[in-house]
């Protein structure tokens, strides 16, 4: 008996990796208003629009910089991949960001996809971030080095 | 015989036992695009919209518990969306406490002049530092106001209050945004990088020759007036240029030498500089400017007074390293031009919640410059390394300390120890 459970365990979850490296579940989706001018960045356009070093898109609109809950994955995600920091070090880096006059407040943090998604889909300007799988036509998902989410390559992947 | 679909079927199945493979079957439904047909057909289906409904209960109160988290951390997560209110004032706080102990304490010069090197205290000293207060409120989506007011003791043993900055901010583009009031001069990084609240910087204080008006400094830190700044289209250049124009010095012993209120001349200085952040370094910057002034000093003649600056920086989340250069030329009417370098580079390693880090700093400040051998008492050559570590005890509080060794010709060389708390709340 314990011996089918091992088996049907393992091919189950052999099936579940399966299909988990083929969607875009593992995947962290950069959203924006469905109105804005953005579809394609770098990764050097996305950390320099998150870390607030570029303040307005090619149509004029200043970004509204959005983050995600402490302790959340996507927000473990964006940090590593996107800031390149860590915890203490992004609160210290927005600290001084609002010293220097770069920025005028911290990234405003969003409590849920849900929030996220429905703060960037009305807010025009707002850009943040979820689980691709979260994602739904109320937003569009930018394209991120010329790849979407799920496709191969896509580069910032949920950890 | 047993049916094969047993383990998802029979409710009596031992419950524990059940659960990973009821998970695993979910997570294989959940990732798959579609989860009818990626299924076993002999799956319980009652059963599992039960399970999806308990798991994405537990999902809801999980996302409740991080809300809360976050909100224990001081940080606003937002509930639901809304615009942005205006004005939205936000204050925050930065101060020090430092003990200072230096080797030339109760020594004189050759004139008799107690020793004071720019930005120190009294040797074998506990002291308070600056406690800054600093306010910023958008008043519009393009407008914002920022304010930074310190209280701060004299050598005197004095409280006293200086509004250190002091601008409304314009941002209408990417390309074009303009100051307007007191700020910090864009001359060189470490000038406009830091600013009064010690906690941002590693060392316990900054390069002497960079230190305020008040405490010694050589460099017009402060500025009143104008300040115009954005980017320049550069590609992976990212270029970006500062254009200032504010009132100049006064060199007087008898007042303060940023001239908040009144220019005593009709001369206005101009400040141009440079900048680029390129793509092929990233974490790096790097800069060049130029300062001009005409100066009225008291009891001298009108002076020319250009600065030239250049820098370069890497900074990242573990490495700093920065070097600055700056030429101060002065050229009196009537006399000949006097030109007094200096500079500093500092490089600091992160390890952990420690940061060592080294700093040299190098001054030369013309001895037949007159405004530093009779107004500012700096003429001379000032040199020394300084060593210290930075350890970050809390996400917002640091202790530093820091060995400073002292060149200043026509005084002696000396040793200095301070021990710093900064912090902001």
């Amino acid at each position: 008996m314990i011996k089918k459970l091992f088996i049907i365990t393992l091919a189950g979850g052999l099936n579940f990796f399966s299909a988990h490296a083929q969607d875009k579940t593992g995947d962290l989706a950069i959203i924006v208003g469905k109105n804005c001018s953005l579809n394609n960045v770098t990764s050097e356009e996305l950390a320099k629009i998150f870390r607030a070093e570029k303040s307005k898109g090619s149509d004029g609109v200043r970004f509204i910089l959005t983050t995600r809950e402490t302790g959340s994955m996507e927000r473990g995600t964006a940090l590593a991949q996107i800031y390149k920091m860590e915890e203490g070090e992004y609160s210290k880096y927005f600290l001084q960001a609002t010293f220097t006059g770069l920025v005028q407040s911290a990234p405003r943090a969003m409590n849920g996809s849900g929030t996220a998604k429905q703060f960037v889909a009305v807010t025009p300007g707002a850009i943040g971030y979820l689980r691709a799988s979260d994602a739904d036509d109320s937003v569009k998902v930018l394209k991120v080095d010329g790849k979407t989410p799920g496709e191969a390559g896509y580069g910032l992947k949920l950890k | 015989m047993k049916k094969r679909s047993a383990p998802f079927a029979s409710k009596k199945f031992p419950r524990t036992a059940s659960l990973p493979l009821l998970l695993t079957a979910l997570a294989t439904s959940a990732a798959a695009a579609e989860p009818a047909t990626a299924l076993p057909a002999n799956v319980d289906r009652e059963f599992l919209e039960k399970l999806v409904s308990r798991v994405n209960q537990s999902e809801s109160e999980l996302k409740d518990l991080k809300a809360q988290m976050a909100m224990k951390n001081g940080e606003t997560a937002s509930a639901m969306p809304a615009a942005p209110q205006f004005p939205n004032l936000q204050f925050h706080g930065f101060a020090d406490i430092s003990y200072h102990w230096s080797s030339r304490e109760g020594i004189n010069n050759a004139s008799g002049v107690p020793y004071n090197p720019p930005g120190t205290h009294s040797g074998n000293s506990f002291y308070t530092g600056e406690f800054d207060l600093f306010l910023q409120s958008q008043l519009a989506e393009d407008l914002s106001v920022l304010n930074e007011t310190v209280i701060a003791s004299s050598t005197e043993n004095e409280w006293g209050l200086d509004v250190e900055r002091l601008m409304l901010s314009w941002t209408p583009s990417e390309y074009f945004n303009v100051d307007f009031g007191r700020f910090h001069t864009a001359m060189g990084y470490y000038n406009t990088a830091y600013h009064h609240g010690t906690w941002f910087q590693n060392a316990v204080g900054r390069p002497n020759f960079l230190e305020y008006e008040d405490a010694g400094g050589l460099l017009p830190v402060h500025s009143v007036g104008l300040s115009i700044h954005g980017a320049i289209p550069s590609g992976g250049l990212n270029a970006a240029y500062f254009f200032e124009v504010a009132n100049g010095r006064n060199y007087n012993t008898m007042s303060g030498q940023v001239q908040n209120v009144a220019d005593n001349n009709s001369g206005k200085a101009i400040n141009v500089q440079l900048i680029a952040k390129p793509d092929w370094l990233t974490s790096s910057q790097f800069g060049v400017g130029a300062y001009h002034d005409f100066l009225s000093p008291e009891g001298l003649a009108n002076t020319d007074e250009w600065i030239f600056s250049a820098h370069g920086i890497y900074h990242t989340a573990l490495w700093e390293f920065m070097a600055e250069g700056f030429l101060i030329r002065h050229r009196m009417s009537g006399d000949r031009a006097h030109y007094t370098p200096l500079a500093y580079a500092q490089i600091a390693r992160k390890f952990g919640k420690f940061t060592p880090y080294a700093r040299f700093t190098y001054a030369n400040a013309s001895a037949n410059d007159l405004i530093y051998t009779t107004i500012l008492n700096q003429a001379g050559v000032h040199y020394g390394p300084s060593l210290g570590i930075r350890y970050d005890f809390s996400t917002y509080a640091a202790l530093k300390l820091q060995y400073d060794y002292a060149h200043d010709s026509g005084f002696h060389n000396g040793s200095e120890v301070t021990v710093q708390a900064a912090f902001t709340f």
